[in-house]
């Protein structure tokens, strides 16, 4: 048996263990449970020590998720009271999320319209929960705001991009949702209240500059939400590993026993998932993402 | 009699000089999309710019006459030296090595376009010492010429004018020209000759960042708030001989913190095949060093 330790926790790998996923690291977060569902699709990771993205899972319905959130929360007795405050200065945004909401949850639901008004909300409600949008650069500010405060803040985007994402999870956004149906609002709100953040996976994350915002920096294609998104295949590492190694397409094909295009085909595919065009750049976000050996 | 016998004399050991290499010098067409020039080195072995061929699928080459096709046998881009091989051979004698070039001294730079040999006539803008390339390469001398340059003599011989072979030119930062030294490629070239390819340093561990919480960071001593573990180890690598165990955070390596891959991967290759790396790691919370012999990554 080995172990694992990381500050007050350890993880113990049996004996005939060849590797460690994602979800494995991810148990040695200091607050469980993980709770994972896939698609609406959220992926769900607890805050504190994390690596990857716990593995979406089978998704269960919505009824059964939302059951679970309630017991997940009423052990926790300080999440009694719930309000949630929907910041933004887009009116129209904010119609559009409080109908959302009015379907998804019995809140108790208040507005707020600038950063200063969102202070003096927070300061009022027990056990607040914000959600801001309709993009990063609007939900900014009233994101600062919540994090200030100790409130959770939801970022829910119009249109999601993995640098955007980045962007709120790194300023401390609890959840990033695209364009949520109420089940995935009522999750998310169940998750946060929880102390788990959440995660949405949009159609085609990952690609780069098709969904990015003009002039956003996609240079986080290589992070833990990418590879849990769009993992490589077992042959796309292996074709990698032997581009690692300095072989050509031929020689790939060669060895493998099949046609040149095949690689070629693999190829492609894999340097889509690593958001890179060369060979060279490939296997470095490979080896940084973990998915090929150094 | 020429009016002017001097310059005449002068025209003629140009060209004569420039005709001697010229037979050596070749057209490198990578994807039918990419031409540039590379040079015969020795026997079947042609050297050109890897930066430029690294991606190609196909490569062709043409010294005199018809196009053939080029086998990659490597592309090493640290150095920026790519070996093809050709089949139509040709061995060349053995060439002693040049004498370092003097800066303000004469060099022609020698391509060959699709529409025939070309050469520009330039200086030498500076010598320097040995120097690391940003990808890690060690390049023996730093060269920099004073010429008229372009993308099709990318790959070109650099010559002096005893007609040595002194470089390959490659285009550098801030459109300067600076070649790649003869002892560079020759390095390059054996290595490549006696492996049949340029074997890569491979050690067999998957690495996984964690991210550290202030307090545990604090407590590891680290500047960065990621550490790598060790995620999977490969069967038969040389992590397994070591042994370096599932679960191992890594945090130096011969003394330096591993802050990211790219660390290690640096030390690997400076140290090479063959040679061993001292890993400090942090196995079950308690530091143990693990030294590990660097191999050969799997070929084929």
């Amino acid at each position: 048996m080995r172990t694992l330790t990381i500050g007050p926790r350890t993880l113990t790998i049996g004996p005939r263990a060849r590797n460690i996923g994602p979800r494995t690291l991810a148990t040695l977060a200091i607050r469980p449970p993980v709770l994972v569902a896939r698609s609406c699709a959220l992926a769900i990771r607890p805050p504190g020590i994390m690596a990857g993205w716990s593995a979406l899972a089978t998704c269960p319905p919505a009824s059964v998720v939302r059951s679970r959130a309630l017991a997940i929360r009423s052990r926790r007795p300080q999440c009694r009271a719930v309000n949630t405050i929907v910041a933004a200065s887009l009116e129209s945004f904010r119609a559009r999320v409080r109908e959302r909401l009015l379907e998804a949850v019995a809140d108790e639901i208040s507005t707020a319209e600038t950063p200063p008004a969102l202070s003096s909300a927070l300061a009022d409600s027990h056990n607040p929960v914000v959600i801001t949008g309709d993009d990063w650069p609007a939900s900014r500010p009233f994101v600062r705001v919540a994090v200030e405060a100790g409130a959770p803040a939801i970022v829910w985007l119009d249109r999601w991009s993995l640098a955007s994402a980045e962007k709120a999870l790194a300023a401390g956004a609890r959840a990033i949702l695209a364009a949520p149906s109420a089940a995935a609002v009522a999750l998310a709100l169940s998750a946060v209240r929880a102390g788990l953040i959440v995660m949405t996976e949009a159609p085609g994350a990952g690609r780069r500059a098709r969904d990015s915002a003009p002039g956003d920096p996609d240079e986080t294609s290589d992070s833990e939400l990418s590879t849990a998104l769009r993992p490589l295949t077992n042959r796309e590492r292996q074709i990698l590993s032997l581009i690692a190694a300095g072989t050509s397409n031929k020689g790939i094909a060669r060895s493998l026993g099949v046609s040149a295009n095949t690689v070629k085909f693999h190829l492609s595919a894999a340097f889509e998932k690593l958001n890179v065009t060369r060979r060279a750049e490939a296997v470095a976000a490979a080896i940084r993402r973990g998915e090929l050996s150094l | 009699m020429s009016a002017y016998p001097s310059l005449k004399q002068w025209n003629t050991e140009r060209a004569a000089l420039l005709a001697s290499i010229v037979p050596r010098v070749g057209l490198v067409v990578a994807d039918k999309r990419r031409a540039l020039s590379g040079v015969r080195w020795r026997g079947d072995l042609v050297v050109t710019a890897a930066e430029a061929i690294a991606d190609a699928e196909r490569i062709s080459v043409r010294f005199e006459a018809q196009d053939v096709d080029a086998e990659v046998l490597a592309a090493d881009l640290s150095t920026d030296v790519a070996v093809l091989r050709i089949p139509t051979a040709g061995p060349l004698k053995e060439e002693t090595p040049p004498p370092t070039p003097r800066i303000g001294e004469a060099i022609a730079i020698v391509g060959r376009e699709p529409r025939g040999a070309a050469a520009v006539w330039g200086s030498v803008r500076l010598v320097g010492p040995a120097w690391k390339s940003r990808r890690g390469g060690d390049i023996a001398q730093r060269l920099e010429f004073d010429v008229h340059f372009d993308s099709l003599l990318e790959g070109g011989a650099v010559i002096d004018v005893q007609g040595s072979l002194i470089a390959m030119a490659v285009p550098g930062p801030s459109r300067r020209v600076i070649g790649i030294p003869a002892a560079t490629i020759d390095q390059v070239v054996t290595r490549v000759e006696r492996h049949g390819h340029l074997p890569q340093p491979y050690i067999g561990v998957r690495l996984q960042p964690l991210w550290l919480d202030e307090p545990t960071r604090t407590q590891l001593g680290r500047t960065g708030r990621r550490i790598p573990v060790v995620s999977g180890i490969d069967a038969g690598s040389p992590a397994v001989q070591a042994p370096l165990e599932l679960g191992d955070l890594l945090l130096r390596v011969d003394g330096s913190p591993i802050e990211t891959t790219e660390t290690l991967l640096q030390r690997m290759s400076a140290v090479g095949p063959g040679n061993t790396i001292a890993l400090e790691v942090l196995r079950a919370g308690k530091p143990a060093i693990v030294n590990v012999t660097v191999g050969e990554r799997p070929h084929a």
